[in-house]
């Protein structure tokens, strides 16, 4: 019995043919597809891992194939988005603390919990230095893909609650033992799970009924540090280990937001403007002594959501369009577009007069054809769902800067974190005015700040001073009762350069 | 027709609404619809002949526009300005009786809602439509639609949702309405709301823009 293994990589595709039980990494070695894995295949490194579509993240040398399966292979660029350490990383002297005495080989667990993905970071607590990392889709997707979306779910349903508490609880369990069978580690020897996350997700792995943030006035029913039972949630790691959930601000700037403003070096100092685009599109700006915070409602445009042809971001999506010039993630054949090609092509379409200043566009933008049946394009809704989503952003930077006082020629850095502000094209973010052009040169792509104050609090039992001192001096503004949102909105709607 | 109603007519459509407003840049310095509609009036034309061949007609241009998707939010928001600029001159008439109005409509946000900038277009092309706009604001609960319907007699009533979490409430506040007052006619819209979850919590119309409501209304009054 033979099976089709449909390969994507960074410089093209193919298809290749494979036997019943054979191990992927040795059928794509045959090929000459050459898997980094210095434990030789033994199963220990965990460095050969490739994403299969459908199954998400895989160590190649452990992987039998007995189906027709699409290997991603993973392209540098995405391990390096994930493993998230840059100049402006904070640099804390290692001192993990009480986690690192309950094993004498201690391993700690960051979590990163976003609606859409999940990502693990696994940290030897003897010397500090990251082990794995590992990706998974975030289970809760079959409930709707926004929070409040799995959050209507729960509404006057506890059972609802239980079971998406549970799907969280899954996935820890299973990457943990991803991570057991990949190292050899022993269960007991797992001492410390720290979380960050938006608040609904800490309010459903906490177990408890996020409705409160849903509707006004959307108060929370925690934020503050929380520490669970391992035991108790049924993972059998260390008898002792605790899961440490890292504090948040509000409803809306979970302990994500605040880790990751934690995260970033002190020198950084001056004023500064922060963002993680996802659904809700956290903009923070920081002073040397006070913070501003607010969450603009962005909307799930540049995850691909709304959009007519959009995607996530994954194998076949287009990430990339520069003068007609399609990159698509692992170079697979385009398949439809996520955030960064969204943007991109919404500014070459800009440039080109193709669209108006106002967003019209007199038919739709044929960006790639496939085949006679389908054509990948962008139609005037798609360019609507944008304004909305950047007009969000941009009045909320331009709210945050009135409310302090200050103005675009104070801020010293704009810190774009998250997956899609890494891959995005600051040039073509500007040009559709989802940044200000006054900050042009002051952006920095830091990749995912939260997931690195995740791994920060596990390195540091001090870290939580940092979170603490940000905590302290955060003023989160709510944009719903706030008079001018209106105005600085609508202004920004159209593609025509920023007001303040 | 007069050219100054003929005028009036499109600095609604485009958005000019005084002679300050540097809004169209293609009519810069030109007086606006605040200026001229007090022109029409000095010259002894009637506030309801420039309510209805000058200001509704720009508005219902408007409004078709903004349901082919050709003009957005602002250039809609625009339009509105200018047309409230317009009706500053008229609204005294409403008072003394020599213009008339089509009807009331009462709109709101629905409970634990507080998006308004799509139920302000809708309130905005519905005045510029004829009608007297009662706007409750957001997060407006079942029994403050219940003391405008007592107030209005007559009315028709719009509710506005953004969430897909206050929908429900969209739900209940339709029902205690409809269980009250089982003659008013109840529209709704908003983002997420689509014709049906209209049918199942048994209101009377949907429209995806401010225009469908507009043009319901119109159609619709006469029965009531
Ligand atoms: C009566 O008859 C009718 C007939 C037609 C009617 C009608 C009534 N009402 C509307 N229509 C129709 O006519 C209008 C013109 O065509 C249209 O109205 P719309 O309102 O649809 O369209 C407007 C003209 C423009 N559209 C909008 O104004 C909404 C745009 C987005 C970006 C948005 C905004 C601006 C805001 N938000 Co909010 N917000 C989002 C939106 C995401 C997006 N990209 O669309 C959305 C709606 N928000 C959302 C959320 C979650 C929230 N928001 C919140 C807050 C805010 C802001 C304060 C920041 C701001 C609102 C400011 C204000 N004064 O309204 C929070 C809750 C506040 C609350 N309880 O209401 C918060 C809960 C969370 C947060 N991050 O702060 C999401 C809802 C998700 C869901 N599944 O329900 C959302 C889709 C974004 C997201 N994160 O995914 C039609 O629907």
């Amino acid at each position: 019995m033979k099976y089709k293994v449909e390969i994507l990589q960074d410089t093209g595709y193919e298809t290749i043919e494979a036997e019943e039980g054979s191990v992927l990494m040795d059928v794509l070695g045959e090929k000459g597809y050459y898997i980094y894995s210095p434990c030789g295949g033994e199963g220990t490194c965990g460095k050969c891992l490739v994403h299969i579509r459908g199954k998400g993240i895989v160590a190649a040398c452990r992987f039998k194939i007995h189906e027709d399966i699409t290997v991603i292979l993973q392209g540098e660029r995405e391990m390096s988005v994930l493993g998230a350490q840059h100049e402006y990383t904070a640099t804390m002297d290692f001192n993990p603390g009480q986690p690192a005495l309950l094993s004498d080989k201690p391993v700690g667990c960051a979590v990163d919990i976003g609606t859409t993905t999940i990502v693990y970071y696994f940290i030897d607590l003897t010397n500090g230095l990251l082990m794995r990392t590992y990706v998974d889709i975030n289970p809760q997707s079959n409930y709707g893909a926004d929070v409040i979306s799995r959050i209507n779910r729960c509404v006057g349903d506890a059972g609802a609650v239980k079971k998406l508490h549970l799907l969280l609880v899954e996935s820890v369990k299973s990457n943990i033992n991803r991570f057991i069978t990949d190292t050899g580690t022993e269960a007991k020897d797992i001492t410390a799970i720290n979380v960050v996350g938006n608040t609904t997700m800490l309010h459903f792995i906490a177990g408890v009924d996020p409705s409160p943030i849903a509707f006004s006035p959307f108060k929370p029913v925690f934020t503050d540090y929380r520490i669970l039972n391992a035991r108790e949630m049924g993972l059998r790691i260390n008898a002792e280990a605790k899961i440490n959930l890292l504090p948040s601000l509000s409803g809306y700037i979970g302990s994500d937001i605040i880790a990751g403003l934690a995260s970033l070096q002190d020198s950084l100092g001056g004023l500064f403007l922060y963002t993680d685009i996802g659904t809700n599109g956290e903009v923070v700006l920081s002073s040397e002594d006070r913070i501003w915070a607010c969450s603009t409602a962005a909307g799930p445009a540049f995850e691909g959501a709304n959009i007519s042809c959009g995607s996530l971001a994954a194998g076949g999506a287009i990430c990339s369009y520069k003068d007609g010039k399609i990159k698509t993630i692992a170079n697979s054949e385009p398949d439809g577009i996520c955030g960064s090609g969204l943007v991109d092509i919404i500014a070459h379409m800009l440039s080109g007069k193709l669209v108006s200043p106002e967003g019209k566009i007199n038919k739709p933008f044929v960006v790639y054809k496939k085949g006679k049946s389908r054509t990948i394009s962008i139609t005037q809704q798609d360019i609507r769902e944008v304004q909305l989503a950047k007009a969000a952003v941009a009045a909320g930077i331009n709210i945050l800067l009135r409310r302090s006082g200050y103005g675009y020629g104070d801020v010293e850095k704009f810190i774009i974190a998250g997956g899609f502000g890494n891959y995005l094209d600051t040039g073509s973010a500007i040009k559709i005015g989802l940044f200000p052009e006054q900050l042009n040169d002051k952006l920095l792509q830091v990749g995912n700040a939260a997931g690195t104050g995740a791994v920060l609090s596990l390195k540091s039992e001090y870290f939580i001073d940092r979170i603490n001192n940000i905590l302290s001096r955060t003023e989160y503004l709510e944009l719903s009762s706030n008079e001018d949102f209106m105005e600085k909105f609508v202004s920004n709607i159209n593609f025509k350069s920023q007001t303040t | 027709m007069d050219e100054i109603i003929q005028k009036i007519s499109s600095c609604i459509e485009y958005g000019k609404i005084n002679r300050a407003s540097p809004y169209p840049p293609g009519m810069k310095d030109q007086d606006g619809a605040y200026e001229l509609t007090r022109q029409a009036l000095d010259r002894g034309i009637s506030p309801s002949e420039i309510l209805e061949s000058g200001m509704i007609p720009a508005m219902e241009i408007v409004g078709n526009k903004f349901s082919r998707n050709e003009i957005f939010v602002p250039q809609m928001l625009m339009s509105a300005k200018a047309m409230n600029a317009a009706m500053e001159h008229i609204k005294p008439f409403f008072i003394s009786g020599e213009a008339k109005r089509k009807g009331v409509f009462v709109i709101g946000t629905v409970a634990g809602d507080l998006h308004d900038i799509g139920k302000n277009l809708v309130a905005m092309m519905i005045e510029g439509g004829g009608w007297e706009v009662i706007d409750l604001g957001v997060d407006v609960k079942p029994d403050k639609f219940k003391d405008s319907i007592r107030q209005y007699p007559g009315c028709f009533v719009g509710l506005s949702a953004l969430l897909t979490t206050t929908m429900e409430n969209m739900k209940i506040t339709v029902k205690e309405l409809k269980e009250q007052y089982p003659h008013i006619k109840v529209l709704i819209g908003g983002a997420p709301v689509t014709d049906d979850f209209r049918q199942k919590i048994g209101a009377d119309f949907y429209s995806p823009d401010p225009q469908g409501a507009v043009k319901y209304l119109n159609t619709n009054r006469v029965l009531q």
